[in-house]
């Protein structure tokens, strides 16, 4: 992020951009495999972001036809048309086509203003502890001694009994108390499906929208309060001095019909409301279970104000300032096999999810292709940290250097996979390391197997220890097939060893789930293989595995517990530093990734990618990082230069 | 026992039997681990404690089993079937809106399995020891052998993929339409093959067991066409145990909708219910178990009443 130090800003600008931290989607636990694609190991250059895209499509701009029906397939129901009530990447989707946001990413994670035709950072300070206490009011406590209250809680203090909630964060906010300031400068003439013109107000309200929603967590842990200026300038303020805020702190923005009269339940046709949005679609119909069906908006702001106003764009002359189909039907088939069929029958045009084995017979296929993206996805094997004799560090650094990456990703996930040297992809390089390549150069010896490093590492701590050998212990897994596979080898591998007999046992997703989040599981003594989705945030791959803050919850099941890596990854992101100074945000997340491979509480395996499988009809077709963004982003992202349009001849 | 009593009777006795029915699934459904909000907390890390118990507590999760079971009883009791928590929305027009779907693929597959396996049958029966008759069990064997699922894929890659005669999605258009009709062949035949076979066999022994009967030789021996006999005298006798297997077939049938109505992307009750178990929506599972427990049963008296119908000497006792 460039700083301009005199005036303590940064501005967003095609040349001075700011790298994102979060991502549209949330961090997941992954309860199947996802379809990867092979590549090897990221490289990232000189500071710029390697597109994540694999064989990116191009399409000429004169050759760009308009018009037809988009028929996009979906592996799961839509669970809200609301993106307040719900981070589910089937349903975002949806939302991608409806709704809007200050801000936009492209398929690096890189920040783009959208709505705003502005997005700046105009203050950031330290904040002291306890800065909030004269804020705050009394909060009653739950059964379970929660502290609970009627209105949006943005920051507790349990010992005092106190919270801040958003009625008292304007007070806060007006006496300076506050972490991160951003200004949005927004673009005029933007209107809603029904017709309202957003402005300041618009934004600084939709917040409200969020309010002690299910989802409300992942807003109202870093926004602190929002205020409309003028009518096109709205104020937002973070909790914190935070190196995310680009990213984290702009939400969809609604209508005031939303803000003010939708109830609880959200915009959705279930309850005979419509979903209502700035976005470049609009809500046609929706048949349970079926089919959601979408047109274009005729007033879409971007072919009123056209691409030169957005300060970045510098993209070909007659780039469309819109998607090019007239429509999308969205339909829902959530077997693979039948998605599939659909997709091979010519009644869908694209879709995602499919199960890794059909890959070959569309990369092959004349008539259709596959579309591959590296994503934010991962495999990791969880120890159990406070049990003898996993609590010897030695042990687990031996374990890791045993297990067969490579053949993993290549053998088990057909090559659609890529070994996991590092615990941070590339994905979130540029924010997540000083010099990433560097960092794998160091960090590979001791994450490719080498048996004879593990043989040694493990005699040492056997003999210290006094353990008896073979060390018996259960690997567990949910019944993925390839992950059990995957759980097969690695138990396999160790088993071949004089050290070890591993089996390995698998349960139901949700069985799975509840059981590993139970609070006494960390002392069972059993390692835990499982999948999960990080985000362009570096954080998102340390944060959840191994902080103790998410000890009992996603991710951290085994009581990990490493203070000395909390607290750099804590000021990696939450210090003024860290804000102002990306050099200095990488080395801190450097020292997290060594420590992590030292202490090796967690063993990375592989990352993932994101698969579409795509008739050629739908030509241009790139697929978005996270498979929330791949349909709307693939019908059009000016941020890319990605457009994709219908040619059916 | 006039047939209004027995009625009554029979439909007071349903009572006790939903109850056990509702109590046995609460359980297992409690019996097995996690719940919707253990789904939303391991896709949302951000959900603190506090939050997670508030929205536990907000869908009537956090008390003890027991009382959980009394609250959705004493609710069910005032027509209030409870929230499904993944979309919030009531279960009573979250199930109507899919009944329809379910009601329709069922009917299609009951008729298809009725319209094989009578024919089928009378031939087996008819020409016993032939070769067609060894071919009707081979069918049989093959109906009851075959996964529904498997079944449903093969339809799909033929006659939809090679042949191009059918779409695999069912088409945007009303349940009530030609083009609908023509889709739902391949579910139906699907859904109706299991059945099919049983019914089947049933018809085929039944049948056959009439034809050794003396009434079936006096009709000969008067001269009556065989047609006559066959389908006259012989199908309605045959067709009172064949009545009573096919109201029980009901229930077959609504298992089979589950994985079929899955394979075809079909928007009933079955995959609504595949849906609630994987998420472990309770009051769904446990509506549409009521549901079905009630259809089975109606189709049980359904069957009884038509059996009495068919078979004047038999009483209401």
């Amino acid at each position: 992020m460039s700083h301009d130090a005199a005036a303590g800003t940064s501005t967003v600008t095609r040349r001075r951009v700011l790298k994102t931290a979060g991502a549209a989607t949330v961090m997941t636990l992954a309860g199947c495999s996802a379809g990867t694609d092979g590549g090897g190991d990221g490289e990232s250059e000189g500071g710029q972001s390697l597109d994540p895209v694999r064989e990116r499509a191009e399409v000429a701009v004169d050759e760009i036809q308009d018009g037809g029906t988009l028929r996009f397939g979906l592996g799961a129901g839509i669970d809200s048309f609301d993106p307040s009530y719900s981070t589910s990447a089937p349903a975002g989707n949806v939302h991608g086509l409806i709704y809007e946001s200050l801000i936009t990413q492209d398929a690096a994670g890189t920040v783009y203003p959208w709505l705003a035709k502005t997005w700046e950072r105009i203050d950031v300070k330290e904040v002291e502890d306890g800065a909030y206490e004269p804020y705050m009011v009394s909060a009653e406590t739950d059964d379970e001694g929660n502290l609970v209250a009627d209105d949006q809680i943005i920051i507790r203090n349990p010992e005092a009994g106190e919270v801040l909630t958003v009625n008292e964060a304007p007070d806060a906010v007006a006496d300076g108390t506050y972490g991160i300031k951003y200004r949005a400068e927004l673009h005029e003439g933007v209107t809603f499906h029904n017709g309202e013109e957003m402005t300041a107000e618009h934004v600084a309200r939709s917040y409200e929208v969020l309010e002690n929603s299910s989802i409300s967590a992942q807003t109202f842990d870093s926004f602190l309060y929002a205020e409309a200026v003028d009518d096109y300038t709205v104020d937002i303020y973070g909790q914190e001095p935070d190196a995310e805020a680009d990213s984290q702190l702009p939400t969809t923005v609604y209508p005031m019909e939303h803000i003010e009269e939708y109830p609880d339940t959200g915009a959705d046709p279930r309850n005979d409301l419509t979903p209502i949005g700035t976005g470049p679609f609009e809500f046609e119909s929706y048949e349970a279970e079926q089919r959601a069906e979408f047109s274009t908006f005729d007033d879409y702001w971007l072919d009123d104000l056209g691409l030169d106003a957005l300060e970045w764009w510098d993209g070909p002359e007659g780039f469309p300032t819109s998607p090019v189909v007239d429509a999308v039907t969205v339909a829902i088939v959530q077997d693979d096999a039948t998605r599939a069929a659909a997709l091979n029958n010519g009644e869908i045009d694209l879709t995602y999810g499919l199960t890794s084995d059909t890959y070959g017979e569309y990369r092959s296929a004349e008539d259709y292709r596959l579309s591959v993206t590296n994503a934010g996805a991962y495999n990791f094997l969880q120890y159990p940290v406070t049990v003898s004799p996993w609590d010897d560090e030695r042990v687990r650094r031996g374990v890791n250097q045993l297990i067969p990456r490579a053949q993993i990703a290549e053998n088990i996930y057909n090559g659609y996979r890529n070994p996991a040297y590092t615990p941070l992809p590339e994905l979130a390089a540029d924010e997540g390391s000083a010099d990433y390549n560097a960092l794998v150069e160091e960090l590979r010896p001791q994450t490719e197997q080498d048996t004879e490093a593990a043989t040694e590492l493990l005699q040492e701590a056997v003999d210290d220890l006094g353990v008896e050998t073979p060390i018996e212990a259960t690997i567990e897994t949910n019944t993925s097939d390839d992950r059990v596979r995957e759980a097969e080898l690695i138990a396999q591998v160790m088993s071949n060893t004089e050290f070890f007999d591993i089996s390995v046992e698998t349960f139901e997703f949700t069985t799975f789930v509840q059981r590993i989040l139970g609070p006494e599981y960390y002392q069972q003594g059993n390692i835990v293989l499982i999948g999960l989705s990080g985000t362009f945030n570096p954080g998102s791959f340390y944060d959840a595995v191994n902080s103790i803050d998410n000890f009992g919850q996603c991710c951290n099941f085994q009581r990990v517990d490493t203070p000395d890596l909390d607290e750099i990854a804590t000021e990696a992101r939450f210090s003024v530093e860290a804000v102002e100074d990306p050099q200095f945000r990488g080395e801190q997340y450097d020292q997290v990734w060594r420590g992590l491979i030292e202490q090796a509480p967690n063993s990375y395996t592989v990352f993932g990618t994101n698969v579409s499988s795509l008739s050629t009809d739908y030509v241009g077709h790139n697929t978005y990082t996270f498979s929330s963004g791949i349909l709307p982003y693939g019908l059009h992202d000016p941020t890319d230069q990605q457009v994709a349009y219908l040619d059916r001849e | 026992m006039s047939l209004r009593r027995f009625v009554a009777v029979r439909v007071a006795a349903t009572v006790p039997i939903l109850f056990g029915v509702s109590v046995l699934t609460f359980a297992l459904v409690h019996l097995t681990p996690g719940d919707p909000i253990d789904q939303m907390v391991a896709l949302n890390p951000q959900i603190s404690a506090a939050e997670e118990a508030a929205i536990r507590a907000r869908y009537g999760l956090d008390g003890p089993v027991w009382q959980q079971y009394l609250t959705w009883m004493s609710n069910v009791l005032q027509g209030d079937l409870g929230t499904v928590i993944s979309v919030d929305q009531p279960v009573l027009p979250y199930i109507l809106a899919r009944l329809p779907e379910t009601v329709a693929l069922g009917l299609f597959g009951w008729a298809i399995a009725l319209l094989i396996a009578i024919p089928t049958g009378i031939y087996a029966a008819v020409n016993k020891d032939t070769l067609g008759d060894d071919l009707s069990r081979v069918f049989a064997l093959s109906g009851i052998s075959l996964p529904n699922f498997w079944l449903g894929l093969m339809l799909i890659l033929v006659f939809a993929l090679w042949l191009d005669l059918w779409p695999v999605l069912a088409p945007d258009k009303p349940l009530l339409s030609h083009e609908m009709l023509w889709y739902l062949v391949l579910p139906g035949v699907t859904i109706g093959t299991a059945s099919s076979a049983t019914l089947m066999r049933v018809m085929r022994s039944s049948m056959a067991e009439e034809l050794n009967k003396e009434y079936v030789t006096a009709a000969r021996a008067k001269g009556l066409p065989e047609r006559t006999v066959v389908l006259k005298h012989v199908l309605r006798n045959s067709l009172i145990s064949v009545t009573t297997i096919a109201a029980f077939l009901t229930a077959s049938i609504f298992a089979g909708a589950v994985v079929v109505e899955q394979v075809f992307a079909w928007p009933g009750l079955g995959r609504a219910f595949v849906g609630a178990i994987i998420g472990r929506e309770v009051d769904l599972i446990m509506a549409i178990t009521l549901f079905t427990g009630v259809t089975i049963i109606l189709a049980n008296l359904l069957a009884d009443i038509m059996y009495a119908v068919l078979d004047p000497r038999i009483r209401y006792d």
